[in-house]
């Protein structure tokens, strides 16, 4: 995570941009511009049209400045204002369906029992190397959950709300990627230790 | 002590825990240090959580926009509040870049041309074949030559070695540099120009990180050493004899710090192992500070001792819970070398290990009399 700068709060930023502080609202813009880039990025792979969303966001916000809302979370204001800006300026055919609200909610897991999600564990020898490649793998809305989650250290009603999703499906998401990963560490160990035994054996 | 029992799953889930990987302050690291401490068997589940976190961090990064990027798109909203018309930003192509060193991993990318039979490849070779016009730098003292490339990365240059590069390094979709010798190199990050060293018949690609290579004309091997980051290494293909490649040695193989990999070039295997000198990495706080004074064992399960290794050294050691369960470590062995600890290690409990892979493996007969 990129340290930031200043000492100063989120919401202090936020409140001196409110009273048309020129300093903070350039601070805002360049405490959040490469986590929004990347962010955008992942909505719609677009660089250009991500760039004019976020130029057109920060826009907004100077120029309504007096009446913007006391933000919570000014990060997930950010995201999910940019989440928008982007859908509008979609063209119809670049709109994908929330293809991830159609998944049946029983195909996806409940969460595990606690002997389950023990046993899971001493068995698990995550391969560093390897975990990047598997998360690519994993289907882009599982990824994103993680990402929400562990990066943006989003709460599962945020994150339910920038995928557009119910809360439920959201854990759902972030617990069957976690799931993939084990079963992928888990099968990596046991090649593992079939080549090292065929080695012995020589 | 909710934490002692908790799963990874469960770490990653907790703020504290997340704040510690992400921002870390002399508060959490007491905290997460003296826990580690009391809980040595929970701290492979710290490693994994953190591991995670990580590499959806490098994920996430690795989409980080340039400063150039930020700074005129800033102008451009100025421009526009002042004067209440829009210019859009259009991404120019000649140049992105970024000073900031950072550890992306890319994926592997090699020559591909058709087969025919192995061929040795040289840097003379590789530079004939090379369009573009190309400056070279040649180092004839005994000292280290340093040089500067045009994109902020730096080639510490060894005696009797020489590197080229195109003239115009900041054209072109990757920076391509080539080496004759040995050089150190610190690579600076941009994503979108992939940074490319074509060392005979080796092909390392970057983005960002730094690593040496080593490749004399006259050696039998060409060697990677990966200090930070993370390389992909794959053998140009060319080079390779169909029959005998494996499927592996063509798509690349990833390196971390403390890995190395050795192209043996009559055979064409690429080995991956550990550096001759593993160096303790990012030990018990993710700030990455060396502790001193961890590795001092009184009846310590083995099980314990090898994870505070695991974790010191960014190595992977495999061994059978089960069967060392019995053993136990006593001693100091803090200013002893990697590999003098394992040593000391296994004699105390009459276990033998060797590198496969990178990895340590541990064999023996466990401790029950």
């Amino acid at each position: 995570m990129k340290k930031l700068l200043t000492n100063i709060e989120d919401n202090e930023l936020w409140q001196l941009v409110k009273v048309g502080n020129e300093p903070a609202f350039e601070g805002l813009y360049r405490r959040y511009f490469q986590v929004l880039f990347s962010y955008g990025l992942r909505v719609v792979k677009d660089e250009e049209l991500v760039n004019d969303a976020i130029q057109d966001l920060f826009v907004d916000i100077w120029r309504m400045r007096k009446s913007l809302s006391q933000a919570q979370s000014v990060k997930f204001y950010l995201m999910s204002s940019l989440r928008r800006k982007i859908y509008k300026s979609l063209k119809p055919e670049q709109l994908k369906g929330e293809e991830w609200e159609k998944v049946s909610e029983l195909s996806l897991p409940t969460s595990a029992s606690p002997e389950e999600m023990v046993t899971a564990e001493e068995e698990v020898k995550f391969q560093s190397e390897k975990i990047n490649l598997w998360l690519q793998q994993l289907p882009p809305r599982q990824n994103e959950a993680l990402v929400l989650r562990f990066y943006h250290n989003f709460e599962y009603a945020e994150i339910a709300d920038l995928l557009q999703i119910k809360e439920q499906t959201a854990r759902n998401l972030v617990q069957k990627a976690l799931q993939i990963l084990r079963n992928l560490a888990i099968s990596l160990l046991f090649n593992g230790f079939f080549n090292f035994f065929s080695e012995l054996e020589g | 002590m909710k934490y002692s029992n908790y799963t990874t799953q469960q770490f990653l889930e907790d703020p504290y825990f997340r704040q510690w990987v992400q921002n870390p302050d002399a508060e959490l690291d007491t905290f997460w240090l003296a826990f580690q401490h009391d809980n040595p068997e929970k701290i492979h589940n710290l490693i994994h959580a953190r591991e995670l976190m990580w590499a959806i961090e490098g994920q996430v990064e690795s989409d980080f926009p340039s400063q150039l990027q930020e700074d005129s798109t800033f102008e451009l909203i100025r421009n526009e509040l002042k004067t209440n018309k829009k210019i859009p930003f259009a991404i120019p192509i000649w140049v992105r870049w970024a000073v900031a060193a950072s550890l992306i991993l890319v994926t592997i990318w090699w020559v591909v041309w058709p087969l025919q039979s192995k061929k040795v490849m040289s840097y003379e070779s590789l530079k004939e074949s090379e369009k573009e016009t190309l400056t070279e730098k040649i180092n004839k003292t005994t000292g280290v030559l340093r040089i500067n490339l045009a994109d902020g990365s730096i080639v510490s240059l060894q005696p009797n070695s020489k590197v080229s590069f195109p003239t115009q390094f900041n054209n072109g979709e990757k920076r391509e540099v080539f080496l004759s010798g040995e050089a150190f190199f610190e690579v600076t990050k941009n994503p979108n120009r992939p940074f490319v060293v074509y060392a005979n018949e080796l092909i390392t690609k970057v983005i960002g990180t730094s690593f040496t290579i080593k490749a004399f004309p006259k050696d039998k091997e060409v060697t990677v050493n990966v200090k930070t980051g993370q390389v992909s290494v794959s053998v140009a293909k060319q080079a390779t004899n169909p029959q005998t490649v494996s499927q592996r040695e063509l798509e690349g193989i990833v390196l971390f710090p403390n890995q190395k990999a050795v192209l043996s070039r009559q055979d064409v295997r690429l080995v991956k192992s550990l550096v001759e000198n593993p160096a303790l990495i990012a030990i018990e706080t993710p700030a990455h500070k060396p502790i001193r004074g961890s590795f001092e064992f009184d009846a310590s399960p083995a099980s314990s001792v090898f994870k505070a290794i695991e974790l010191a050294y960014g190595v992977d050691i495999v061994f059978d819970e089960t069967l060392f369960s019995t053993c136990e470590f006593t001693g100091n062995i803090n200013d002893e070398s990697l590999y003098e600890k394992l040593d000391i290690i296994c004699k105390s409990i009459e276990a033998k290990y060797q590198i496969l892979d990178a990895q340590i493996i541990i064999s023996g007969k466990g401790c029950d009399l």
